[in-house]
């Protein structure tokens, strides 16, 4: 009779061990952490440990940053200048119950200065009084500012503050979550979007001997598991680089969205820059940073950006200027049939020129022409370019006969 | 003609009559009603008159009184008695009281779900109240999600996305948890066996996360007539319920008739195929325009069913289309319409297996139409039930093939009719289940160091073993979940096997046509098979077994294929042992090794053997609860000497356990497999086994092994009522398969074990005959 142990093993299939770099070290597992200044709070097994530090180096948030960037780069609102940055390590990526948050990382940006806090959990037991002290933490906050903070770590926490039945409201606040914005400012940029990607393209830093992040739930479960330290003091340093450099590429990407953007970034990156101004509604602003890309070296670019002008000026009901845009860019670009309608339009309903409208119309019809020659796959655009210019024609006095289009 | 004059003719008519073997008529019913509850909401009551519901039938009335006063309640009764309305009624009347009121309602398929709730849809926009329903399943866009989680007052979904979807991430559910008032679980008896089994756990977990969250909804639970309802309910909830099972609804007079094809061969005994007797006897009725359906005991049996309705409807000149099949394999989109069609009176008739026995609103049919015994008293009175409507006349017949269970059926009708239907059975406690409902539970909420889950004192056991192997962690008082895994993934609610193959059409572009499990593949699907669906058929080009897909290739060809498949024995553990007689009976944990193995090209329409083929795909192995006979080596030199043979009684002995078990059992016959060995490795001697096919074992083997004296009873009862010299297939099994000794070797072999004096008189009055 086989115990219940035996049977259990036979249809058990037990988790696979990730690898673990690093060392493991012996007897006083928590000692890497108390050499970095972690203090108990409470004791074993339902305290936690706190560790605390001044950031130097970095100027307060309200003039690094300011509340016009937030609106720009993620359309929030601080409620005020203290802010705090926020990013978490838990035992998995998968979203349910059954992950918890072991090292909260936060750091508090206001004009008094900047101070990093990490509240680190030795055992699942000490998760109520974690929780609670993040609650404290954050009661102040007047914005929080993650990287990925909306998708995973909120949501984790306010998964684990249920769970424990405390009240999740302090997560409610302004978040300003810089992942989105950096999408959609580099994706055509760089190929990889993670936080350790943009501080080596856009800060120059690297992280050296730095634990992979991937690595951190395997060395939390041997903290459990086994009582050994195989890299917790490494696991530490990463969270409190995360949260720091944060800070610096909050900065960064504000001037993107400022008056005074940063060098060294591409066309395609500067083109996404004005395209988010003007989703925000700040035609003035994204004016002013196309206008400094449509004399680009890159021709590509050059042209999206004065495609880009001439919708804002439109849009500014600038027509005039926004004709002559159009005029430019086809004078560059003669098979662009688009650009070509636009002008049109504008002439049609808006300067009520009939005549140019005309002419452009025509050009148009060529221009679909010539294309689909080079490129039999383009639409023909025929149909809509007829209904146009008849539209024109009629509107112009004269009924039937079409000027100057034969059957082609 | 209509149908009641069809019927009428069809009583007279000598052809047809000589092959029944009985015509059970239950007469129309009047309705029996009780006036609304007093306190019923004004609003929910003119909503009902308005829908043409004056009253209550007298077991809506119960039903709502017990759900009202908070008792866990099992509802018993048809379909088209109303029984939705026994739990429809409640919740809405909670849900207009309490704006804050919410309700969880479970259907064991999306398809169910969407249909039972026409009703609840329909009384809620009569009454033009702020109830929202919603379906939450794997097809709900993420958009929608959200608002399903805080604002739903009925949330609809089945145990798979309950297990996967909402227990993990029951903190964002809190508004439902907090507030559940009820939980409705429909198809009750539909939760058994493997299946049944882990739902049980599932609701452990629920009940386990409503506790955590403070609410206490009461159960209400619908199910088709088995043995045992309140017993299955009271496993399925981890607590008792109340029965209410007297139907108060009208019925038309109904027909039951028993239809044995007549011999073809009477040398070999040979009948008319059940399936083309089916379709011949569907014939009229086809012509009548009345609908019929049709069931088949297999995947295979309804294409051929389907294959030869059509050709019926040519012959009549109407549209072939409008003759369906319905089986699981089809992407749901075709089952839907299918369900519409015959809704609305497009489909007039349908041949189905066993996936339409279900609740799914089908309206009611006129005439059902069963080729083959569907192997239980229960499944056959729920297909039975398809037809009926509430006040006309309707009719089912039941026409057996050449299946020994179904012959003597057949002939024994008063065994059918008198029978009890039978059990449904569980175990939520078989162990792998359970550990892997233990770890989503541990997922779901941290374990106190003294809880209980399920209905045993492994507990505590089990968190340290998995503990152990690092999936939890001990701190404080509490277990807590440890991995980086997710385990409801790794979980399937159907079986211990979570891999399907899929089926693609290469025939003009790539096309998935439809998935099946492991099993069913290696006989369905192995190269070269001819595979049916929806009436087309398709030649199986190749089946990847690495990378499960199998390649099919639209055809037309004179045949189709039958695999076979065997099996092999060794044991692992022994739990329980009780000497006999004869020998001892035990029951443990086995592991089984089966292989597909060959396969017949059979014609279609004379049924003979084309030829066959070899299938070379690799065992599937897994481990499973048995029970085994063993008995004394000595026998065998024994029987010999008394010129009998003990090999073939054990055959016999098989083939009549494999008969008689689903008389006791609500399992299918491929449930539970008895396999005899002369000499089995385990045991060193003559044993029988009986096992449950499903990984684990999920009860049947271990109730079979309570029940072995009444077992071998139920064998002595039909090898002792059977006609046959030497053996058959309705008793030990044709001389061929059996042994020419089977009959007299396993007659004496249950005299043996029963101690049976009267054995001796029997065997000389066989002799003489």
């Amino acid at each position: 009779m086989k115990s219940l142990r035996e049977r259990l093993a036979q249809f058990d299939r037990p988790p696979r061990r990730t690898a673990v770099a690093g060392v493991v070290r012996g007897n006083e597992p928590l000692r890497a952490l108390l050499d970095r200044g972690a203090r108990w709070v409470g004791s074993a097994p339902d305290g936690y440990l706190r560790m605390e530090a001044d950031v130097d180096g970095l100027a307060p948030p309200h003039q690094v940053v300011g509340a016009r960037a937030c609106r720009r780069l993620a359309a929030v609102e601080p409620l005020g200048d203290h802010w705090v940055v926020l990013d978490t390590e838990t035992t998995g990526l998968e979203s349910g119950t059954g992950t918890f948050v072991f090292l909260i990382g936060l750091l508090h940006w206001s004009p008094e200065g900047a101070r990093r806090v990490q509240l680190f959990l030795p055992e699942p037991a000490g998760e109520e009084s974690l929780l609670s002290a993040l609650v404290e933490e954050l009661a102040d906050a007047d914005l929080i500012v993650t990287y990925n903070g909306r998708s995973f770590d909120v949501p984790r926490l306010r998964t684990r503050l249920r769970l424990q039945r405390l009240d999740a409201d302090v997560l409610e606040r302004p978040h300003l979550d810089l992942v989105h914005p950096a999408r959609r400012i580099l994706r055509t940029w760089l190929a990889g979007v993670r936080q350790v990607d943009l501080e080596y393209h856009l800060l120059g830093l690297d992280r050296d001997d730095d634990l992979p992040g991937s690595h951190a739930p395997e060395v939390y479960r041997t903290l459990l598991a086994d009582g050994l330290d195989a890299g917790l003091g490494e696991v530490v340093d990463h969270n409190a680089r995360d949260v720091d450099r944060l800070a610096r590429l909050a900065t960064w990407f504000a001037r993107c969205v400022g008056d005074d953007p940063p060098e060294g970034l591409p066309g395609s990156a500067r083109m996404a820059v004005a395209r988010l101004l003007a989703h925000r509604g700040e035609s003035d602003e994204a004016r002013v940073h196309v206008c400094r890309l449509v004399e680009d070296s890159d021709r590509a670019v050059a042209l999206a950006a004065r495609r880009m002008l001439a919708h804002l000026l439109r849009r500014q009901r600038r027509f005039a200027e926004a004709a002559r845009e159009w005029e430019t860019i086809v004078a560059a670009a003669p098979l662009d049939v688009d650009a070509h309608v636009e002008w049109a339009k504008l002439c049609e309903h808006r300067l009520g020129d009939l005549e140019r409208a005309r002419d452009v119309v025509q050009r148009a019809l060529r221009a679909a022409i010539d294309r689909r020659r080079l490129d039999p796959s383009a639409p023909a655009r025929r149909a809509d370019l007829l209904h146009r210019l008849q539209r024109i024609e009629r509107r112009r006095g004269r009924g039937g006969g079409i000027d100057g289009v034969g059957a082609h | 003609m209509n149908l009641q004059q069809l019927i009428s003719w069809l009583r007279s008519d000598e052809s047809f009559g000589r092959n029944v073997r009985l015509w059970h008529t239950v007469p129309a019913a009047a309705a029996r009603t009780v006036d609304f509850p007093e306190a019923l909401d004004p609003r929910l009551r003119s909503a009902l008159v308005e829908r043409g519901i004056p009253s209550l039938y007298t077991h809506q009335a119960r039903a709502i009184e017990q759900a009202e006063a908070g008792r866990d309640t099992v509802v018993v009764t048809p379909t088209a008695s109303g029984k939705t309305l026994c739990y429809n009624l409640p919740v809405l009347q909670r849900c207009l009281g309490d704006p804050e009121a919410r309700a969880l309602y479970l259907f064991p398929t999306k398809a169910l779900s969407q249909d039972q709730m026409n009703e609840l849809h329909g009384l809620i926009e009569a009454m033009e109240a702020d109830i929202k329903t919603y379906t939450f399943d794997g097809d709900t866009p993420a958009a929608a999600r959200r608002t399903i989680r805080s604002s739903g007052h009925v949330v609809v979904t089945n145990p798979d996305m309950l297990h996967q979807g909402i227990l993990p991430h029951h903190t964002a559910w809190v508004k439902l948890f907090e507030n559940l008032r009820y939980v409705v679980i429909d198809e009750l008896h539909h939760y058994r066996g493997v299946f049944g089994s882990h739902v049980a756990n599932v609701i452990r977990r629920l009940q386990r996360i409503c506790a955590f969250y403070g609410s206490n909804p009461t159960f209400i639970c619908c199910s088709a007539t088995i043995a045992n309802p309140e017993e299955h309910a009271a496993r399925l909830l981890g607590r008792p319920a109340k029965l209410v099972d007297d139907n108060g609804a009208p019925r038309g007079t109904r027909h039951l008739v028993f239809y044995n094809p007549p011999v073809v061969n009477a040398e070999l005994g040979i009948r008319r195929s059940v399936i083309k007797e089916a379709v011949r006897i569907a014939r009229p009725f086809l012509e009548t325009g009345v609908q019929v359906i049709l069931f088949g005991r297999s995947r295979v049996r309804v294409e051929l069913l389907l294959t030869y309705l059509r050709q019926q409807m040519v012959k009549l000149k109407r549209p072939a289309d409008r003759v369906r099949a319905y089986r699981g394999g089809y992407l749901p989109n075709e089952r839907r319409a299918i369900e519409k069609g015959l809704r609305d009176g497009k489909v007039l008739a349908v041949a189905s297996t066993n996936a339409l026995e279900l609740g799914i609103d089908i309206g009611q049919l006129d005439v059902c139409i069963m080729a083959g015994y569907a192997g239980t008293v229960a499944s056959t009175w729920q297909q039975a039930g398809r037809a009926g409507r509430r006040r006309s006349e309707s009719m089912a017949i039941l026409v057996a093939s050449s299946a020994p269970i179904d012959q003597y059926v057949i002939e024994h009708p008063e065994f059918f009719l008198e029978s009890t239907p039978e059990q449904a059975i569980i175990d939520p406690d078989n162990l792998a289940i359970l550990l892997n409902h233990l770890k989503c539970a541990a997922f779901e909420i941290p374990f106190a160091h003294d809880e209980r889950f399920g209905d045993n004192n492994a507990t505590g056991e089990m968190l340290q073993y998995l503990a152990d192997n690092r999936v939890l962690s001990r701190s404080g008082d509490k277990w807590h979940w440890m991995a980086d895994t997710y385990p409801a993934e790794d979980v399937s609610l159907r079986s211990a096997v979570v891999e399907n193959v899929v089926i693609v059409d290469t025939t003009r572009q790539r096309q998935v046509i439809g998935e099946t499990d492991l099993l069913s593949a290696q006989l369905l699907l192995h190269d070269d098979a001819i595979y049916l669906h929806q009436g087309r058929q398709y030649h199986v080009d190749q089946l990847d077994w690495e990378r499960k897909e199998a390649y099919v290739r639209e055809v037309k060809v004179e045949y189709y294929t039958d695999a076979q498949s065997k099996g092999e024995i060794h044991a692992l553990d022994e739990f329980e042992r009780e000497p006999e007689r004869l020998g001892a009976r035990a029951h443990g944990e086995i592991g089984l090794i089966t292989k597909a193995t060959m396969f017949k090209k059979i014609k279609l329409g004379t049924h003979e053997n084309l030829g066959a083929g070899r299938i070379h795909l690799p065992e599937l192995e897994h481990h499973t609860t048995s029970y085994w006979w063993q008995l004394p080596p000595e026998l065998e030199d024994r029987m010999r000497a008394e010129d009998l043979s003990l090999g073939d009684g054990l055959k016999g002995l098989a083939n009549l356990v494999a008969q008689v078990a689903p008389l006791f059992l609500m399992a299918d016959p491929a449930d539970v497999r008895s396999v005899p060995m002369i000499k089995s490795p385990m045991t060193g001697g003559p044993t029988l086994f009986v096992y449950d096919t499903y990984p684990g074992g999920v009860g049947f083997s271990r109730k079979l092994f309570d029940l072995h004296p009444i077992v071998l009873e139920a064998a002595h009862e039909r090898l002792h009522s059977c006609a046959c010299e030497h053996g058959c297939p309705s008793c030990v099994g044709s001389v061929l398969e059996a042994g020419d000794r089977a009959k007299s070797s396993t007659a004496r072999l249950l005299a043996l074990a029963r101690a049976d004096e009267d054995h001796d008189h029997r065997q000389l009055m066989i002799a003489g005959s």
